[in-house]
Formats: structure tokens, sequence, C-alpha cells
């Protein structure tokens, strides 16, 4: 890599520069998880696993007396 | 000379200073990353 390239930080604010950085990279973060979630093979949420539980498990039976 | 303020008001060695904590700062993310997408990689792979 250039070994000047710390000279960005007398042309660029480093502040101003770290927020924008971070803001931008949690904003793609999140548009790229929402993608993720609207679609069926990658939306880890309603893909079904671990299995999911049918209410049709263990009818309540009243007990015999 | 090398002392002398610049536009951002950082010296040389100002510059130097930041430029070194935000490459490593800038390659943990990317090293955790890069983790993250192996491990996404091996749940489903999407190529």
């Amino acid at each position: 890599m250039n070994d000047k390239l710390y000279k960005i930080w007398m042309l660029i604010q480093p502040g101003p520069a770290l927020i924008a950085l971070m803001a931008g990279l949690a904003v793609l973060a999140v548009v790229i998880h929402l993608i993720l979630l609207s679609t069926t093979e990658f939306n880890w949420l309603e893909d079904g696993i671990p299995a999911v539980k049918v209410a049709t498990s263990a009818p309540v039976v009243p007990q015999q007396m | 000379m090398a002392n002398e303020k610049s536009m951002t008001g950082l010296s040389d060695e100002e510059a130097q200073e930041f430029h070194g904590i935000f490459t490593q700062s800038m390659t943990g993310f990317v090293g955790v990353a890069v983790f993250a997408h192996l491990l996404a990689w091996l749940w489903r792979p999407w190529l």
C-alpha cells in the first residue's frame, strides 16, 4: 500500500469521516439483513429450523374417574 | 516544515498516529466480517 496514505487525514476530517463510515456500514448491514429476511431461502426466522411446533400435539383428554 | 498544520489541522505525526489506529480497527472489523461471511456461507451458500 502507498506509505503516504496516512496523509489522507490531513485532507479529510477524521471525526466526520469515522461517523460517516460507521453510519454507512450500519445502514448497509441493516439493508442486507432486511433483504435476506424478505427472501424464503435466507430467512432464518421463519425457515422452520428448529422444527416448528404444530398445534396438534397431545390433545387434552379429561381424566376418567 | 513537517509540523505545519494541514487542512484538517492535523500535523504529519498526528495523521500517522490516527492512520495507524484506523488501519488496525478497520483490519479487525474486516476480519470479523470475513469470519461472519464464512459462517453464513457454511450455513447456506449463496452462489
